[in-house]
Order: structure tokens, then C-alpha cells, then sequence
């Protein structure tokens, strides 16, 4: 199983290297978000330091779905679905190969972001092992979860419009927790947001579970 | 009656929308009904 | 070729029990029937013979409208939800798909009516259409997540493509439930504000009887119109399923029709030529209702 999900999650990866779309694209449009808040929030009355946690986690969430999208994106050319299908890697395998490529990726735009709030909004970054802990387990809550709306969203005619109004609701958990335990690292209260982690940590096993159980009955059809 | 506006809303938008939707799943059964042979209209 | 009813086969049909021309049978008729009573009686209760609250006034009797339709709604309807769809994962039947969207579309009207009683009672009370309080934040979120299990549904017209997905969404959907539930709870603890909860309200004697009646009622309402709903999209799936078999059949039957002299001229012997006109385009083999066949009235 592990060895499957290595080989899938080296592929996506082997792909998004030669075909640089995170690096040309979802990356910028990461950024891109960033300032529009800044235009819709006014900059000078420290309306964004205060805000920055909501505004790192809605940017995170929109970027996940742009990531979702794409890994699914990569399948649907050249029948990539049934090759899939048809390779006899194990399902569970096959999920966490997505699940974790994905993980890869979005990291590495949660780092430009981190580094963008840092840099535009002024947020100070105190409390940083809880700041870590909470990116990880919310990120791998939310490839989990992206990973599974992705597979339920494709191949239908409707999977653009229909995987927003799936996955977004869903996820209503990881948006909470992760705001409030941000915004409990930034104040330096980190009581409060090791909570919040064991709730993300929570939601991160539970859909890791669901995915490897159910992504059998998600492979199996066309 | 206190805030009887409120009450009376509430009550009469529940009322419409769930005899509507009655109304509906009623009527779309009797039509559909007839489109089905009579062997296969047993609900298990 | 309008298919006839052979003298020899309408024989034992007419010892069995006539073919439904509705969604009704006899247990839905009596079930039915105590509903109807049973709301009646819970209106008088809720609008009339109940005292108005201490502290809410007559605003009162508007939670005894939001909090059975939310808990109907909220638990029946999302662990049918949740039932049928495990039941499909593991068994693959038509049965636990279709139970699961039946209770799925339910629970997406009653939660849709939680929210617009919920707000109509929180204007006088709190103040305000709407407040962050977790129960309301909860079934707002479930609300969404009852639209994407529709917009899945009406996704895709394959039968087994669509029961697999719907399946998983609906399990994933119910299993979401208790996660965010508890961040709404933890989320609206850290700063509450003093609102009054429906739950927290001090009911006693003639108020108390008259929320529990409600539930009861709302859970029978809701059970009467889950049934209406299976047969209809069991009814559904029978048509989508076989239409084109029929089809096929009808103009198998026209080919052979004219080949040779068919038997259409004795219809008017069995004397069901009309009735079988009546059974619609598309199913010309089906066979016209039976004589015996009860119409029944509008209490189905």
C-alpha cells in the first residue's frame, strides 16, 4: 500500500515539477488573494494583523481547492482515471499518493503564504510550535478531505461548480480550528490553540480513514 | 398575542412549503404511477 | 400494439390485492390520518391552550415549531442519511440509495424550515435574524452540505454512478456532523454572549407536554411523507430503469405487428381498451389497472 502511494504521489510530483503550474500559477494566485484582501480591508487601521489568521486560512482554503482541482485535472487527460484504475495498485494507496502530493504542494504554498502575511499584513509570528502543528494536521485534514470531493467531483460535467459547494462546507471544522488556534499563537495564549490542534488532528485522521476505506468504491467507476 | 407577526410567518411558511412539498410528492406518485407496470409497483 | 389483459391472466391478479395507482397503501392511509389528527391537535396545544413563556412572551410557540423540525430534520433525517448510505456501500442495492436520498431530501426541507423559524423566532428574542449560536451555525452548515448531496444526485443520470457517489457523500456528510459541532461549540464558548437558549429555557407542566407532542408529531410527519417519498423515487427508478426495454419491446411488438395480423382487435373484448390507452406512451406493455382497483381519496 505504501509503496502504491509512493509511486502515485511521485508521479503528480514528477509531473507538477516538468509542468511548473504551481509554481506559474496557483502560487501566484495564492498571492494574488493575499492583496485583495488588503484592498478590501483598509491596511493602515491594522485591520489585516488582527484579521490575519482568518484571512491566512481562507487563502489556504482557496488555494486547496485550486490544488484539489488540479490533481484531478492531471487524470482526466489521456484516460489517466482508468489507467488508474486498470494499474491494480491498491485503492487506499492510490488515495494516499494523491492525498500526499497534494500535501506537498499545498505546504509548500502555506510557506508563501506564511511569508507573505509576515511580510504585507505585519503579523508577528510568535508561538511558532503551535503555529507548525497546526498547519501540518489542518493540511493533511484538508488534502484528505479535498482528496476524496476531488475523486466524487470527477468525471462529471459539473465538477468545476459542484466540488466548491462539496468541499468547502465540509471543511467548515479545519477553518474554525485553524483561525483559532492561529489567532491563539499570535497572541501568545497557546492553551487555547493545542486544542483547537486536537480537533484538526481529529478531522485529519477521521478523513485519512474514510478516504482509505471508501476511495475503492470512487475508483471503481468511470 | 406578542409578536403575533413573527408567529403567524413562521407557521404559515412552514404550512406552504410543507403542503406544497406534499402536494408535490402526492401527485408526481399518482402520475407515475401509471407509467409503471402494474407487476413492478411493489416498494421492496 | 395495445397489449391486452388475456381473460386467463386477470384470474389470480384478481385474487391478489389490486396494484397501487398512488404512493398511498392502507398503512400509509391510517398513518396518514393519525398525522393529520396528531397536528391538529399539536396546533391547538402550540397556538392556543399553552401559556406564553415568562421570559419570551408568545415567541414561545414558534420554538415549539423550530426545535421538532430541527431535530427531526437534524437527527432522523441525517442518520437515515447515514444509514442508507452505509447500507448501499456494503449491500448495493436500489433500496438503501433510495432510502438514503428520500431521508436526505427531507432532512433538506426541514432543516431549510429550522433555519427560516429559527430566525423568525430569534428576531423578537435575541433581537436579531440571526445569531452565531452553535445549534443555528450547525444547521446552517448542514443545510449546505444537504444542497451538495441534491446538486450530486442531479449530477449524473447513471443509476449506479450515481448511488456510489451519493453514497459516499451522504456517509462523509453524517460523519462531519460531530466535527463541526464541535467547533461551533468551542468556537461560540470562548466569547458567549447571554442569549437565550431554546434548550436552557425552563419548561414545566402544560409547555413541556406540549414540545414533547410536537417532536412526537414532526417525527410522524416526517415518517408518513418518508414513505411517499421511497415510492415515489422506487416508482422513479422503475421508469428510468425500464423505459427503454419497454421501448424496445413496443416497437419489437409494431415490426411484428405488421407482419402479421395482430391481436389488437381484441381488446374490446376484455373491455380494457380504454384503461390500457390510459397507462401512457412508452408502456404498452404494461398492463391496464385492475378492474378492482380501489381510488382511493385524498387521505392517502
Amino acid at each position: 500500500m505504501f509503496r502504491d502511494a509512493l509511486l502515485v504521489a511521485g508521479k503528480d510530483l514528477r509531473i507538477e515539477v516538468r509542468s511548473k503550474v504551481v509554481l506559474n500559477q496557483i502560487g501566484p494566485f495564492s498571492l494574488v488573494v493575499l492583496l485583495l484582501f488588503a484592498f478590501a480591508l483598509d491596511p493602515d487601521r491594522g485591520f489585516l494583523q488582527e484579521a490575519t489568521p482568518g484571512l491566512f486560512w481562507i487563502a489556504v482554503l482557496l488555494s486547496a481547492l485550486v490544488v484539489v482541482q488540479r490533481s484531478y485535472a492531471l487524470e482526466s487527460v489521456d484516460a489517466g482515471r482508468d489507467a488508474l484504475r486498470l494499474s491494480g495498485l491498491d485503492p487506499a494507496g492510490v488515495f494516499l499518493g494523491k492525498a500526499g502530493a497534494s500535501f506537498v504542494v499545498l505546504m509548500a504554498l502555506e510557506v508563501g503564504l506564511i511569508i507573505g502575511v509576515r511580510l504585507m499584513y505585519g503579523a508577528s509570528l510568535r508561538g511558532w510550535p503551535l503555529l507548525l502543528v497546526t498547519t501540518l494536521t489542518a493540511t493533511v485534514g484538508l488534502v484528505a478531505a479535498g482528496t476524496i470531493y476531488g475523486a466524487l467531483a470527477a468525471g462529471l460535467r459539473v465538477r468545476e461548480t459542484l466540488l466548491p459547494l462539496l468541499f468547502l462546507p465540509v471543511v467548515a471544522p479545519v477553518m474554525i480550528g485553524g483561525t483559532r488556534a492561529f489567532g491563539a499563537a499570535l497572541d501568545g495564549s497557546s492553551a487555547e490553540g493545542w486544542r483547537w490542534c486536537g480537533l484538526l488532528g481529529t478531522f485529519a485522521v477521521a478523513y485519512v480513514a474514510l478516504g482509505m476505506l471508501l476511495f475503492e468504491s470512487l475508483l471503481e467507476d468511470s | 398575542m406578542t409578536n403575533a407577526g413573527y408567529i403567524a410567518a413562521g407557521y404559515g411558511i412552514t404550512a406552504v412549503a410543507l403542503i406544497s412539498y406534499v402536494w408535490r410528492v402526492l401527485a408526481r406518485g399518482r402520475r407515475i404511477t401509471a407509467h409503471v407496470p402494474e407487476e413492478r409497483r411493489r416498494w421492496m | 400494439m395495445t397489449t391486452t389483459v388475456q381473460p386467463a391472466a386477470t384470474a389470480p391478479r384478481a385474487t391478489r390485492s389490486a396494484a397501487p395507482t398512488s404512493t398511498g397503501s392502507r398503512f400509509t392511509r391510517v398513518l396518514g390520518v393519525v398525522a393529520l389528527a396528531m397536528l391538529c391537535l399539536q396546533l391547538a396545544l402550540a397556538l392556543v391552550i399553552s401559556p406564553p413563556d415568562v421570559l419570551q412572551g408568545d415567541a414561545v410557540r414558534l420554538f415549539y415549531l423550530h426545535v421538532p423540525m430541527a431535530i427531526t430534520g437534524g437527527y432522523l433525517g441525517v442518520g437515515l442519511l447515514a444509514i442508507g448510505s452505509i447500507g448501499y456501500l456494503w449491500k448495493r442495492t436500489a433500496f438503501w440509495d433510495l432510502l438514503a436520498a428520500s431521508a436526505a431530501e427531507l432532512a433538506l426541507l426541514f432543516t431549510g424550515l429550522t433555519l427560516v423559524t429559527g430566525s423568525l423566532w430569534g428576531r423578537p428574542v435575541w433581537g436579531t435574524y440571526w445569531e452565531w449560536d452553535p445549534r443555528l451555525t450547525l444547521t446552517a452548515v448542514l443545510f449546505l452540505l444537504l444542497i451538495g448531496y441534491r446538486a450530486m444526485r442531479s449530477a449524473t443520470l447513471d443509476p449506479h454512478l450515481r448511488a456510489r457517489r451519493s453514497a459516499v457523500i451522504g456517509l462523509l456528510a453524517a460523519a462531519d456532523v460531530p466535527l463541526i459541532r464541535l467547533s461551533v461549540d468551542w468556537w461560540r464558548g470562548l466569547h458567549q454572549t447571554a442569549t437565550i437558549n431554546p434548550l436552557d429555557t425552563a419548561l414545566d407542566g402544560l409547555m413541556l407536554f406540549t414540545f414533547f407532542f410536537s417532536m412526537v408529531t414532526f417525527a410522524v410527519i416526517f415518517v408518513w411523507l418518508l414513505v411517499h417519498r421511497f415510492r415515489l423515487a422506487w416508482l422513479d427508478e422503475q421508469v428510468a430503469a425500464h423505459s427503454l426495454e419497454d421501448a424496445i419491446a413496443e416497437r419489437r411488438a409494431e415490426a411484428e405487428a405488421a407482419g402479421s395480423p395482430g391481436p389488437t382487435g381484441s381488446a374490446g373484448a376484455t373491455g380494457s381498451a380504454g384503461a390500457s390507452a390510459a397507462s401512457g406512451p412508452g408502456s404498452a406493455v404494461a398492463t391496464a389497472p385492475a378492474a378492482g382497483t380501489t381510488h382511493d381519496g385524498g387521505a392517502s
